[in-house]
């Protein structure tokens, strides 16, 4: 048992108070009963002192006759056990019940002895005291011997208190034993209730226990009414909202982790000594590291970036928000915004949370616009500055030029048509990437469509002798929205038309496959450069721009069949050899 | 202003449009240079390395390399501060034509321009020019 402990220390209350209670008793106990042991002795002893005074006629004393007084006394002193000595009132002895009388004779004077004292002054005298005559503490008790009123002399009867102490000892033995027996007791016992009472204690203690190490699963079983069972309720109660509130942070710490590692958004959390506190796997994809391996780390340690460094630096020192752009070039070039705030507490910064955004495709997708506007501007200028251009110097006397006069209008009317085809493809174009576009699909027979645009090609296929040849199935059939598969065909047409060489050859066939038509635009023209070919369908972007304006091109002619075909859930492709030819296709759904 | 002063004056006309570039190319000869055109950006360079023209029309979207670096390659000649650069281009944003401007050149028109508005840009700088001259000369 551990000295400490809260049993030990109720088993030692019970032995303490079992012991004082019982030094206490004891102590009474013994008193009293050796202050009723006197009493009785000395009541024995007055009437045994009577009794002999009674028997003792007086004028033996008077005369002071010892042997009288001898063969009296002799015989009834040995009956009693109590000395017996009586005493003439000079003090003389004048016979003692152990003594002979030769003995009695050499006798010292008595009458200093206070119970002798007394006794003549007419009282009972009584004294406690060592005997030198015969080694022991003895009891005397002396009465006045009287005739006729007058104190003849003193009887004084003794017994050794050697019984008294005897009976005394006895009864301590008897009282120390059973002090043993009842400590004993009181030990076993009060180990027993201390046990019963310690036990419920111990049970909240390894719950309380289990409840410290997250343990929620077990209640504390204490069905008592008492203060302990209070407890245990009370501590049921704890463990129940304890249970409950770890759950809900749990919850939250899980669903926090699930939007931190869904984000698209990279997010670091560093504290105020700039250390990494958690990185979400965004931008551990980012930085190519892993949270484990960074975390606790300052931040220039975990993730060796100066731009973000300095931002957190800075974040921490003023306590505002700041926001930075991080140019990454390795491995692609990507580039991102970064908006660093600090994390109060209690009004203090406590750390800084960094959201890394990643712009590369908005501002990708900028630049594409930007380009956009900056070519149209640029393609619809171009021919506005010569149409403005001509008809100012025209107006400026250029008309009398017989010389020059005409063809400037005509470039002036060529110019026109260009800025009419230019208006005409953006507003295709435009209205195909409005999202309200609705298409009004219904099976469309290719062959005859197809057959009809290339009549209206005739005078070109007529003017360089080209070979065409439709090859498309008569049966082919697609389901689509008429105008937009015209303007695909017509535009891929248009292409093969005067991308060629003279005498050169278009041809068109098609084909069904897993339920898609592929309808394909063949020729043998001058073909396309292999490194133009992943952009040839990009607005604006011509392999010669030169040539492609001559032709009267917009540059947006393939744009708007990509569109189209997309719209209708179809996918368009070329494949090309410069100086042999292209090859454009398109599927359609059946 | 007769056709006399600018007599033997030499004009390089740098545009890949060739209607534009004709056009240009009318006028100042109408105007009294001599005109010379080219179509694209390392043409340009390699004529104006070569020899001193009294006024370049420069457009900045050039097959080749662009009008920026033919101004700074006209700049880089000896005696080019004689140059005449006026810039021509869709391209009508503030920085754009900072950036002409820091690079050399003397004039920047925003397509559509006026030819009207050209000539006369033209006419002012020979007029300079010619005061220059005579104060040269006394």
């Amino acid at each position: 048992m551990n000295k400490k402990s809260f049993q030990f220390r109720l088993v030692l209350s019970y032995v303490f108070i079992v012991l004082a209670s019982f030094v206490f008793i004891a102590y009474y106990l013994d008193k009293s009963l050796e202050e009723n042991a006197l009493l009785e002795i000395k009541s024995s002893l007055m009437k045994e002192a009577s009794l002999v005074e009674y028997f003792l006629p007086s004028d033996f004393i008077r005369r002071q006759d010892k042997a009288s007084l001898e063969s009296r006394l002799k015989l009834p002193a040995q009956k009693i056990q109590s000395r017996i000595t009586i005493v003439s009132p000079p003090g003389e002895v004048l016979f003692d019940s152990e003594k002979t009388p030769q003995e009695v004779a050499r006798m010292e004077n008595h009458a200093d002895r206070p119970e002798i004292k007394t006794a003549f002054q007419g009282r009972t005298g009584e004294s406690i005291r060592y005997s030198a005559t015969l080694k022991i503490d003895m009891l005397y008790l002396a009465l006045p011997l009287k005739d006729k009123g007058e104190i003849i002399g003193a009887i004084r009867l003794s017994l050794p208190l050697e019984n008294v102490k005897k009976i005394l000892l006895a009864i301590r033995k008897t009282v120390f034993l059973s002090l043993f027996f009842a400590l004993g007791l009181a030990f076993f016992l009060g180990s027993l209730i201390a046990r019963g009472i310690i036990k419920p204690i111990h049970k909240i203690i390894r719950s309380a226990g289990k409840f410290a190490r997250g343990d929620f699963s077990r209640k504390i079983l204490i069905d008592t009414e008492d203060e302990i069972g209070e407890l245990a309720d009370a501590l049921n109660i704890m463990a129940q909202q304890i249970e409950e509130k770890v759950r809900k942070i749990e919850a939250q710490n899980q669903e926090l982790l699930a939007i931190l590692s869904s984000m698209v958004e990279g997010v670091i959390v560093v504290d105020k000594e700039n250390r990494i506190l958690s990185v979400n796997p965004t931008v551990e994809r980012i930085f190519g590291i892993s949270q484990d391996q960074v975390q606790g780390k300052f931040f220039l340690e975990g993730i060796p970036n100066n731009t973000l460094s300095d931002v957190i630096v800075e974040v921490l020192k003023k306590g505002e928000a700041a926001s930075e752009e991080l140019t990454l070039s390795w491995p692609v070039q990507k580039i991102f915004q970064v908006n660093a705030t600090p994390v109060f507490e209690r009004q203090a910064v406590c750390g800084c949370l960094l959201v890394i955004h990643d712009i590369t495709e908005m501002r990708k997708l900028e630049t594409v616009r930007k380009d956009f506007v900056a070519n149209v501007s640029h393609e619809l200028k171009t021919p506005l500055t010569s149409i403005k251009g001509f008809v100012e110097t025209l107006l400026a006397g250029a008309l009398e030029d017989k010389e020059h006069g005409h063809s400037f209008l005509e470039i002036i009317k060529d110019h026109a048509d260009r800025l009419e085809n230019l208006i005409n493809d953006l507003l295709a174009l435009a209205h195909l990437e409005s999202k309200e576009i609705a298409l009004k699909k219904e099976p469309l027979e290719i062959k005859d469509i197809a057959d009809t645009i290339l009549k209206g090609f005739k005078t070109q296929i007529h003017k360089r002798s080209l070979a065409i040849q439709n090859d498309l199935p008569g049966t082919l059939s697609v389901t689509a929205d008429r105008d937009k598969l015209e303007q695909v065909l017509t535009n891929l047409i248009d292409n093969a038309v005067k991308f060629n060489k003279d005498k050169g050859s278009v041809r068109l066939y098609g084909e069904t496959a897993q339920g898609e038509v592929k309808i394909v635009v063949e020729d043998a023209g001058i073909g396309i450069p292999a490194k133009d070919i992943p952009r040839i369908f990009e607005r604006f972007y011509r392999v010669d721009k030169a040539r492609s304006r001559q032709l009267g091109g917009t540059g947006l002619g393939l744009s708007i069949v990509k569109h189209c075909v997309e719209l209708h859930g179809g996918k368009v492709g070329v494949e090309s050899t410069e100086g042999l030819g292209s090859k454009f296709w398109f599927t359609l759904p059946s | 202003m007769g056709l006399k002063d600018k007599a033997g004056k030499m004009v390089l006309i740098v545009e890949d449009d060739k209607d534009i570039n004709a056009l240009i190319a009318y006028n100042l000869y109408k105007e009294g240079f001599s005109v010379e055109s080219v179509y694209d950006g390392l043409q340009a360079q390699e004529r104006v390395l070569k020899r001193h023209f009294d006024v370049v029309i420069l457009d900045i979207m050039l097959p080749g390399l662009d009008g920026f670096s033919v101004c700074q390659a006209i700049r880089k000649r000896k005696g080019s501060h004689k140059t005449l650069v006026i810039m021509v281009s869709a391209k009508a944003e503030e920085h754009d034509k900072m950036y002409a401007y820091l690079l050399g050149a003397d004039c920047y028109l925003t397509k559509p321009f006026s030819v009207g508005k050209l000539l006369e840009v033209v006419r002012d700088f020979n007029a300079l020019r010619a005061r220059e001259y005579t104060v040269e000369v006394n």
